[in-house]
């Protein structure tokens, strides 16, 4: 597993443990009739991007196949789990500035882009298929 | 595949064609097809999301992440199989009483709460040490 992505893969575990603890307390207040919604948009955000898509994003870049036995373009891969782990940041202090949670989402479609760039080179049948 | 994986992947299967299931139950009501309404989208969500997508994601990894040592490939076992009863049955709770207004809610959704929460912290726990750079 190249560095990249056992670093991506922790943090995705700790967005997701995050995550599940925020949801914890939701559904819990849930039970005692206190809906909290933006700590429920914080969950949602924190699963979807923070556990699931990094998990997908981390592991595509250590099994995609690789080029002459390289990676290309590590570089882009890396701004992108950078931009994406501060689009996850600056949803929490949505909580604060309402105005941050835009930040996330340009922070996280630059990231997005910056991952299609570095993948769709590898989107390619291995050698001898 | 480890008997654990096994687990996982032929729970999340269940809670697949379980939500998925009373999806299109809730769907028929509304298109006036069934009587009995679920009336737990957010149930059936969780059910998706949890129940099939990360309990995928989990046998998966504790198939085919790096082992932690070549003594003991696969160690701290007994944390997830008590992950595994606890996403499980948090989930069996969650889609019994969150749409329902049973006796005992309020206090089984909080169980079902501490239970899926704690699924989630056991399993990092166990995975951690196999999650490192070669």
């Amino acid at each position: 597993m190249p560095p990249l992505s056992a670093n991506s893969l922790r943090l995705a575990f700790l967005w997701g443990a995050a995550g599940a603890l925020l949801g914890g307390f939701s559904l819990s207040g849930k039970a005692a009739g206190a809906m909290h919604l933006e700590a429920r948009l914080l969950h949602a955000d924190w699963m979807l991007y923070g556990w699931m898509m990094q998990t997908v994003f981390a592991t595509a870049y250590w099994i995609f196949p690789r080029i002459l036995q390289k990676r290309p373009a590590q570089k882009l891969a890396l701004a992108g789990f950078v931009l994406w782990n501060l689009s996850l940041a600056a949803d929490l202090s949505g909580l604060w500035i309402p105005e941050s949670r835009l930040a996330a989402s340009i922070l996280r479609l630059t990231a997005a882009a910056l991952f299609v760039m570095h993948f769709v080179p590898r989107l390619r049948p291995v050698s001898g298929q | 595949m480890p008997l654990l994986t096994r687990i996982f992947l032929f729970s999340a299967f269940l809670w697949l064609l379980t939500s998925l299931g009373l999806e299109t139950l809730d769907r028929a009501v509304q298109a006036g097809f069934a009587g009995f309404s679920w009336g737990g989208r957010i149930t059936t969500l969780h059910g998706i999301v949890f129940g099939w997508i990360t309990q995928t994601i989990f046998g998966v990894a504790w198939w085919m992440f790096p082992p932690a040592s070549r003594e003991n490939a696969r160690p701290r076992s007994g944390l997830v199989w008590v992950c595994a009863a606890a996403v499980n049955t948090g989930l069996i709770l969650r889609f019994v009483f969150e749409p329902s207004g049973l006796p005992w809610r309020a206090p089984l959704l909080v169980v079902s709460a501490v239970l899926q929460s704690a699924a989630f912290l056991l399993f990092f726990a166990a995975i951690f040490p196999r999650i490192k750079p070669r």
